[in-house]
């Protein structure tokens, strides 16, 4: 195994599809409609949109009250990915959280009562505190007991970078064990926002089809507990994948919309497998962002072709669990190791018709053997994130073991 | 229709805080969107939010919209055909 | 942890005036309050109508980057990585944007700006950037941690040369929302050094030195991050020195060694 791979010893996933890596991948593998009419929150707009929403609250999975919804989702994310490190003795451990959301979900309301009574301002303090993505992470950190946290926040990418982030720090050493987490819930700011910007699909998101026309907000957390390789096996826990490559650009095009020829994304892309020491060939599939936009998919696999001689079979996850936005690379990354690990290309829900203008289908397959995924996150603003993840331990003539 | 011409050139430069320019730099029949203000597809974004806002006016969706601001004087037009305020 | 680079720009848009590498200090003027009345000619000399747009992060670091990039004709900024700590995220314009939703009608405008990583865009499509990108938040020395993430960068061949930005986007006004505590406001800046690996041909060249070790107790706001100006007065003085940083996050020093 190359020294820069860099081992995943847990993983821990929450969306609309349930609590728990697992229950999460049943949904993933099947390619379930995970979406449902926007209900745990009042957005105001006139026709509520299909989102993944978790509808079973995370304190009653916690047993106890938690700040905001995304902190919770991300504690029980976070909480799973550690299960298996039950005596951590003298490691140190990090966190690198992504989250676009973070506390607003509270101060939106505070704002709100505020605005309608400004006696409200009285109670401030408890809201003070919680706005900035950090607090988020600071909760998380402080149950985890972890020696020292990082929040990062680029949008839709952000936590694919997380896991990124994840691998540099065990790189130099700063950190024995790091905990990427990516967790967003919804906020009815988020919803306003996005269909204020007319990229929502009331009826559903539907990846890389003819008739695709928009996203579909969801919620939801992912977690990947990274080691170096003397803290795994310190801790006698077998990886169950690695992180071989991490690439990151901007397209230097527009504020919310994709560079059309995802020129940004091939950079991403080409960085990551150069960092794994791979050629394209090596990718056995894709775990596209494919958010359902007009511009997205068609730009996504138009890079994707300029990249790979042959295009290999992708997927899109954002109709089973929602684009849970800064969770998405996380979570999305945890679905995509699961798959691996079981040789299934998963099917994309909510593809339907070919579209000629992105020139390829999702192809799902029962049974593949896969050693390398590619995992693309691109983000409002054109940032865009690549990760490359390896299976486990293959022998020298490349048999897995 | 001259006067909802001049107004709107005024509320687009205060709505998209577009700095260095005034109404009389606005041509009212040049494109408005690509043209030489600068403005983007946020910019048509938060010219529909505006319309409903002033002159409960809707556009229904953003190809709707190329054509409403193609110019200032569309605007106006699209204002008068639709408004149901002010 | 030890880092070292070579400056070969520098920047800062502060209360007390605008500085750059060659340009030195410049004060505000009568009528200007501070950093967030900056006026587009004294940044950037191209007219640029949407200037007046910008939302207060995405100003500041674009005023910063425009100075910076300003004093660097000829060069090939296309691979360059970009690193913003920005200690709020973007609380004004999260403001502005929830008081447009109050009120009924949410600005998309708005909307696209609370993100923490929009002023990164901003800079990376008015200056063509298209390098890897890192935006942290919060936490006690964000600038310090970006400043981190941009060796981390230039150590991994990833890019050429990585712009810093360390930003804090607060207005006057952000204080009577009451989502931050009166005692939390700092006045707005935005800091930005352009960190190479090696020696450019007619570069500034200042050799540059980053030591120290990162940690956090618990959730502390960043301060002022004044030693980001304390090296940009050495870089413009021509002098060396060395700034120990003794904060809630980091213990170390950042020293700017001679011409």
């Amino acid at each position: 195994m190359p020294p820069n791979y860099i081992p995943i010893i847990g993983m821990g996933a929450v969306s609309c599809a349930g609590y728990g890596t697992a229950v999460c991948f049943n949904a993933v593998r099947e390619g379930r409609d995970g979406l449902s009419p926007l209900s745990v929150l009042d957005s105001g707009l006139k026709q509520a949109p299909l989102c993944g929403q978790i509808e079973e609250n995370p304190e009653s999975r916690l047993g106890r009250t938690v700040q905001d919804k995304t902190t919770a989702l991300a504690l029980c994310a976070a909480h799973e990915a550690l299960a298996q490190v039950t005596d951590r003795r003298e490691l140190r451990l990090g966190v690198v959280l992504a989250t676009t959301v973070g506390g607003i979900t509270r101060s939106e309301i505070f704002y709100r009562e505020l605005k309608k009574e400004p006696e409200h301002v009285r109670h401030a303090a408890a809201y003070v505190s919680h706005h900035e993505p950090t607090a988020t992470t600071a909760a998380v950190a402080s149950c985890v007991h972890a020696a020292g946290f990082h929040t990062i926040s680029t949008a839709c990418s952000t936590g694919l970078h997380a896991v990124g982030m994840a691998k540099r720090l065990i790189e130099n050493g700063t950190y024995d064990l790091c905990l990427a987490v990516g967790s967003d819930a919804l906020s009815i700011l988020t919803v306003r926002g996005f269909a204020s910007l007319m990229l929502i699909d009331y009826d559903g998101c539907k990846p890389f089809d003819r008739r695709r026309v928009g996203i579909s907000l969801g919620e939801g957390a992912g977690a990947l507990l990274l080691a170096s390789a003397g803290a795994a096996k310190k801790l006698g826990c077998m990886p169950q994948a690695y992180v071989a490559g991490w690439g990151a650009s901007a397209d230097c095009h527009h504020m919310t919309a994709p560079h059309p020829d995802g020129l940004g994304a091939q950079r991403a892309v080409r960085s990551a497998l150069a960092e794994a020491g791979i050629e394209p060939s090596a990718i056995d599939f894709i775990a596209a962002h494919g958010t359902a936009t007009p511009d997205n998919d068609a730009a996504e696999i138009k890079a994707m072709r300029a990249v790979f001689a042959a295009l290999p079979p992708f997927c899109s996850m954002k109709r089973t669990l929602g684009h849970t936005l800064a969770a998405s690379g996380a979570l999305e990354a945890v679905m995509s190791i699961c798959a691996m690990r079981e040789g299934i290309i998963p099917p994309t829900a909510g593809y339907d018709q070919f579209d000629e203008s992105v020139g390829a289908a999702p192809s799902p397959k029962t049974k593949a053997e896969i050693r390398y995924v590619l995992k693309n996150s691109f983000g409002f603003g054109g940032n865009n994130a690549a990760v490359v993840f390896s299976g486990r331990e293959t022998s020298g003539n490349g048999v897995m073991e | 229709m001259e006067e909802l011409i001049h107004k709107l050139k005024e509320q687009i430069i205060s709505t998209l805080n577009l700095s260095d320019i005034t109404p009389e730099d606005i041509d009212a029949d040049a494109p408005l969107i690509g043209g030489g203000l600068g403005l983007d597809s946020i910019d048509t974004l938060e010219l529909i939010v505006l319309m409903e806002k002033e002159y409960g006016a809707t556009v229904p969706d953003v190809n709707v919209g190329r054509k409403v601001f193609s110019s200032v004087r569309a605007l106006a037009q699209y204002i008068h055909d639709n408004r149901t305020k002010n | 942890m030890h880092a070292a680079g070579f400056i070969q720009g520098c920047s800062a848009v502060h209360q007390s005036g605008r500085y750059s590498a060659r340009g030195g200090h410049a004060a505000w003027e009568q009528n200007q309050q501070g950093p967030l009345d900056v006026q587009r000619k004294q940044v950037y000399e191209q007219p640029l109508p949407e200037f007046g747009k910008l939302q207060c992060a995405d100003k500041l670091a674009f005023s910063a980057a425009a100075m910076l990039f300003g004093e660097l004709s000829g060069i090939d900024r296309t691979d360059f990585g970009i690193c913003l700590g920005t200690v709020y995220g973007s609380l004004s314009t999260d403001i502005r944007y929830m008081e447009s939703l109050v009120a009924g009608y949410p600005r998309p405008a708005y909307f696209s700006a609370t993100l923490p990583s929009s002023p990164v865009a901003e800079v990376a499509i008015r200056f063509g950037i298209k390098g890897p990108n890192r935006v942290v938040c919060g936490g006690a020395c964000p600038g310090l941690s970006a400043l981190d993430c941009a060796f981390g960068i230039l150590r991994k061949n990833k890019a050429p040369a990585a712009l810093v930005m360390a930003i804090n986007a607060l207005e006057a006004a952000d204080r009577s929302s009451a989502l931050i505590g009166p005692a939390q406001f700092t006045e707005p800046y935005a800091y930005a050094l352009l960190i190479s690996a090696g020696r450019w041909e007619k570069g500034l060249n200042r050799r540059f030195v980053f030591e120290g070790e990162f940690h956090d107790r618990g959730m502390t706001l960043a301060g002022d991050e004044s030693y980001f100006l304390d090296m940009i007065l050495a870089i413009i003085l021509r002098r060396q020195c060395r700034i120990a940083v003794e904060s809630a996050g980091f213990e170390g020093s950042l020293s700017i060694e001679k011409d």
